[in-house]
C-alpha cells in the first residue's frame, strides 16, 4: 500500500508535469483548444436534442441514451484527435528546441521523464472530461444514464487516451520532426479504427473472389479485439441491455457466465497494458548511452 | 582528479577521439583547446554520458563513469555550446524544475534557487520569464542551472560563446568564483587569451588526440626550446648596427628586422647578453628597449595544430 502511495506521490511530483502544466496554461492556444472542444461537444448535443425533440410528441424516451452516446462518441473522436498532436511534440520538440540533453542527463530516469510527458497530456484529458459535464448534466436532466456507467466510461476514455497518448510519445522519439510523429500516430490511430474495417471488407471481397467463402470470423474478431469502435459498440451494449459485442466474443469462444465484464472492460486493460510497454519502450529509445 | 585513459570513439569508421588520455588535477580549471572537429565536444558528450564510448575509461573520484554511468547525475554538471530554454518559465522556475529532475528534496529548493541566482548576479531576474532575458544573461542562468546538484565536476562548452565583452567579463568572474569553491571545471572554448587568463591547466587536443597538456606554464616551457628577444630603438634608428653586432653574437638566430623592432632568438647566457646591450649603447644607439617576448597559447596551439593542417592542405 505505501509503494502504490509513493508511487503516485511521485507521479504528482514529477516535475516535468509540473513544468507542462504551467507552461501549457500560460497560453492562450489552450485556451481555444478547450473552448472549440466545448463548442463541438455541445453543439452537436444541442443539433441531435433538438431533432429528436421533434420528431415527437411528448417525451422522446430514446433521447437520453442517444444524447449520452453521441456526446460520448464526440468526446472521444475529440480526444483521438487531439491527444496525439500534443504527445506527439513529447521527445522531438525537446530537441527541436536543444533542451532534450539537459533532460536526460540528470537524475531522473528516462522512464520518469516519459510518463511526465503522458500524464501532462492526461491532465489536459482530465480537464476536458471536467469542462464537458455541463453538456452532460443536460442527458442526467433527462435521465436513464447511471452516474457509476457514467464514470466507468470516463475511466475507459482515459485509459483510451492514455493509449493513443503513449503511441503519439513512441513516435515522438523514432522521428526527428514533431510533424511527422504526430501525422504518424494519427494515420496509425486510423488503421486502427477505420483502416481495419477497410482492411477486412478488402479480405472478405478478396477471399470470397478466391475461395467462395467468407473470411474466417475468428481473423475478424482477432483484428476487432483492439479497434476502438468495437469498444464503444460494447459500452452502448452495457448501457442498453444490448449484446451485439457479445454475440462477437462467443463467436470466437469467449463465453461469459454472467454480464459484469464486457467487451469495453478487456479493452480497458488491454490499453492499459499496451501503455506500460510502450513507455517502457519510448524510454528505452531515448536512454542516452545507447546512442552508438 | 579526473583521469581519461585511452578514451576511443568512433562515428561508423571515421575515428572522432583516439585513444585520448588525460588527467586533470582536482580543483583545476581545465581548457580544452582544438580546432573545429579536433574531438573537445565528443569527449565532453562522453563524460556527461550522452555518448557511448567505443574504448577506454573515464575515472572521476575513482569511479568508472563509462561502467557506471548511473554515477554521472551526481558528479558531473553540463552546460553545452547550444542549449534551449522554456517559453512562459521564469528564472526561478527554470531553476525549480532541474532541481526536482535532479531530486533535490523541495524544502531547500526556495534557498538554492536564490543561492545560484546571487551566485550568477541574476537575483534581480528572479521573476523575469526566460525568453525575456538577454544570451549573457540565459548563459549565466544555464550555468547556475547546471550547480542545480552541487557537482564536483562542471564540463562547460564553449561558456562564452555569443557573448559581449561585458558578458564575457561577468562570466570569467564567475568562473573564478568557481575556482574558488573547490570545483574542478573543463572549458571548451575558442578564445585562447582568455582561457590562459582563467585556466589553470590546459590540453590541446588535435585529431582526437592530445597534443600538450599541463600547466600553462609548463606547455609554454616545453614549447620554447629559445627565448626569444625584442629590441626597440628611438625613431628605429641604428637597425642596421644593432643587426651586425647580433651577427657576431654567438647563439643569436633567426634575426629579423620588422617595421618598428628587431627581434631575434637566443640560446645562449646570460653575460654575453649584458655585454651586447653595453655594445648597442657603446655604439651610440639610442636604445628604447630590450625585453624578452613571452610565449602565448595561441602560438603554441598554432604550432601544435599546423602540421597536421599543413599535411592535409599537401594532400
Amino acid at each position: 500500500m505505501t509503494k502504490i502511495k509513493n508511487k503516485i506521490l511521485s507521479y504528482a511530483n514529477n516535475p516535468i508535469v509540473k513544468r507542462e502544466i504551467k507552461q501549457t496554461f500560460r497560453k492562450a492556444k489552450i485556451f481555444w483548444i478547450l473552448a472549440v472542444y466545448l463548442f463541438a461537444l455541445a453543439g452537436i448535443s444541442f443539433m441531435v436534442l433538438t431533432s429528436l425533440s421533434g420528431t415527437y410528441d411528448g417525451y422522446n424516451p430514446m433521447l437520453p441514451s442517444v444524447m449520452y452516446f453521441v456526446i460520448l462518441g464526440m468526446q472521444m473522436l475529440l480526444l483521438t484527435v487531439i491527444t496525439p498532436i500534443s504527445t506527439s511534440t513529447a521527445i522531438s520538440g525537446e530537441k527541436e528546441r536543444q533542451t532534450f540533453d539537459l533532460l536526460i542527463i540528470t537524475k531522473t530516469s528516462m522512464y520518469d521523464i516519459i510518463m511526465g510527458k503522458l500524464l501532462s497530456s492526461l491532465m489536459i484529458t482530465v480537464i476536458m472530461i471536467i469542462l464537458s459535464m455541463p453538456v452532460y448534466a443536460v442527458v442526467f436532466y433527462y435521465g436513464g444514464v447511471s452516474v457509476i456507467q457514467f464514470l466507468l466510461n470516463q475511466v475507459y476514455l482515459l485509459c483510451y487516451t492514455s493509449m493513443v497518448g503513449s503511441l503519439g510519445i513512441v513516435f515522438s522519439t523514432v522521428m526527428r520532426k514533431s510533424t511527422a510523429a504526430s501525422t504518424a500516430t494519427i494515420a496509425l490511430i486510423f488503421a486502427m479504427t477505420i483502416g481495419v474495417w477497410i482492411a477486412i471488407g478488402m479480405l472478405g471481397v478478396m477471399t470470397f473472389a478466391l475461395t467462395q467463402s467468407e473470411v474466417p470470423l475468428k481473423i475478424v474478431c482477432t483484428l476487432f479485439m483492439f479497434n476502438p469502435i468495437i469498444s464503444f459498440i460494447s459500452m452502448v451494449d452495457s448501457q442498453m441491455g444490448t449484446n451485439a459485442s457479445w454475440e462477437i466474443l462467443d463467436e470466437i469462444g469467449y463465453t461469459f457466465e454472467n454480464d459484469v465484464i464486457y467487451f469495453w472492460h478487456i479493452n480497458m486493460l488491454l490499453y492499459c497494458v499496451i501503455t506500460h510497454f510502450l513507455v517502457k519502450f519510448a524510454a528505452k529509445r531515448i536512454a542516452p548511452m545507447r546512442k552508438k | 582528479m579526473i583521469r581519461i585513459e585511452n578514451l576511443t570513439k568512433y562515428y561508423g569508421k571515421f575515428k572522432a577521439v583516439d585513444g585520448l588520455t588525460l588527467e586533470i588535477p582536482e580543483g583545476s580549471v581545465f581548457g580544452f583547446v582544438g580546432p573545429n572537429g579536433a574531438g573537445k565536444t565528443t569527449t565532453m558528450k562522453i563524460m556527461t554520458g550522452l555518448l557511448s564510448a567505443s574504448g577506454g575509461k573515464i575515472t572521476i573520484d575513482g569511479v568508472d563513469i563509462i561502467e557506471h554511468p548511473e554515477f554521472i547525475g551526481d558528479k558531473v554538471g553540463y552546460m553545452p555550446d547550444f542549449f534551449g530554454t522554456y517559453d512562459n518559465l521564469r528564472a526561478d522556475e527554470y531553476l525549480e524544475f532541474y532541481a526536482g529532475m535532479y531530486k533535490i528534496p523541495q524544502n531547500e529548493v526556495p534557498q538554492l534557487v536564490d543561492d545560484l541566482l546571487e551566485l550568477v548576479d541574476l537575483s534581480e531576474k528572479k521573476y523575469a520569464y526566460v525568453d525575456s532575458l538577454s544570451r549573457g544573461m540565459k548563459q549565466r542562468l544555464c550555468l547556475a542551472r547546471s550547480l542545480v546538484h552541487d557537482p564536483a565536476l562542471l564540463i562547460l562548452d564553449e561558456p562564452a560563446s555569443g557573448l559581449d565583452p561585458r558578458a564575457r567579463f561577468e562570466m570569467k568572474e564567475i568562473l573564478k568564483q568557481l575556482k574558488t569553491m573547490g570545483k574542478t571545471v573543463i572549458i571548451s572554448s575558442h578564445i585562447l587569451p582568455e582561457l590562459a587568463e582563467m585556466c589553470t591547466h590546459v590540453g590541446i587536443i588535435d585529431h582526437g588526440v592530445v597534443k600538450s597538456s599541463g600547466s600553462i606554464s609548463e606547455i609554454m616551457q616545453n614549447m620554447q626550446k629559445e627565448r626569444v628577444f625584442s629590441v626597440k630603438t628611438l625613431g628605429n634608428a641604428g637597425f642596421d648596427t644593432i643587426n651586425m653586432l647580433l651577427s657576431e653574437l654567438p647563439y643569436a638566430e633567426n634575426i629579423s628586422v620588422n617595421t618598428d623592432e628587431i627581434v631575434f632568438s637566443y640560446r645562449g647566457d646570460e653575460d654575453s647578453l649584458a655585454r651586447l646591450v653595453k655594445d648597442i649603447h657603446d655604439k651610440g644607439v639610442p636604445l628604447l628597449g630590450f625585453s624578452e617576448k613571452q610565449g602565448n597559447l595561441e602560438d603554441v596551439f598554432m604550432e601544435l595544430t599546423g602540421d597536421d593542417e599543413n599535411d592535409e592542405n599537401k594532400k
